[in-house]
């Protein structure tokens, strides 16, 4: 089955919930919404996509989006699938019964991005604290610990401290050897 | 040989984030039944270098791995 195949097959048994699709080299993009994705992951599962090689989050500033990025050992094709998801109630269903691998994925896009997986046997935070409040890979996420990266290029740059009276110079560039003199007097 | 005469009793023991014998720092939360294993539970991030968060304000430079 070529990519361009099961974009078509995916687009004929979703229709509307495909809302973007495309084939760039030997990987299908394509972006469901949330409310077909577990059924559009079970579909590429059956389909011979049986290794989910990573499950991520995006934070684009509207709107959350979960990342799947499927692989085949079947075929040589890769399948990249987004799920934009609503950013005040990031709800999605989980796909643990799909791809059992997917368990710690899901626990750390819920660590950090605060997206909630509806049925995951094991829903918990997975790097932070039990009690650490707040989702940090979101973008309006603010700690007064993060400090902000500065570009000293184009500020002023500090001014030297003047030397105090007494210190030594600053050492000038070391002078040339002096060519041998004469031998003998 | 067969275990008579011993009362289970079950224990859990923390291997905390820094041990000799683990890979790294890792946490395990072990429940034991006298020298037995029946579950363990790990806790992992003390590792996490936040390099995705860090490189939202910096250059494709200064993060490339």
């Amino acid at each position: 089955m070529t990519p361009e195949e099961l974009l078509e097959q995916l687009k004929q048994k979703f229709g509307g919930a495909v809302t973007e699709g495309e084939v760039k080299g030997a990987e299908v993009r394509l972006t469901v919404k949330p409310e077909a994705s577990w059924e559009a992951c079970r579909f590429l599962r059956d389909a011979g996509f049986e290794y989910l090689n990573c499950l991520s989050g995006a934070d684009w500033m509207t709107h959350l989006e979960v990342v799947y990025d499927l692989s085949s050992l079947q075929h040589p094709s890769k399948v990249h699938l987004r799920v934009p998801v609503d950013r005040t109630d990031p709800v999605i269903r989980t796909v643990t019964n799909i791809w059992q691998g997917a368990n710690w994925h899901e626990r750390e896009c819920y660590d950090l991005f605060g997206v909630r997986f509806d049925g995951h046997p094991d829903h918990r935070r997975i790097l932070l604290p039990e009690d650490w409040v707040g989702f940090p890979l979101r973008k309006d996420y603010t700690d007064e610990r993060l400090v902000p990266y500065t570009d000293y290029g184009t500020e002023e740059k500090p001014p030297k401290p003047e030397a105090a009276p007494g210190a030594p110079k600053a050492a000038s560039p070391p002078k040339a050897p002096a060519p041998p003199g004469p031998t003998g007097s | 040989m067969e275990r008579t005469g011993e009362t289970m009793e079950e224990m859990y023991v923390n291997m905390g984030p820094q041990h000799p014998s683990t890979h790294g720092v890792l946490r395990l939360l072990l429940k034991l039944d006298g020298e037995y294993i029946k579950d363990c539970i790990p806790f992992i991030g003390y590792l996490h270098r936040c390099h995705e968060k860090i490189g939202e304000n910096r250059n494709y430079t200064q993060v490339i791995p």
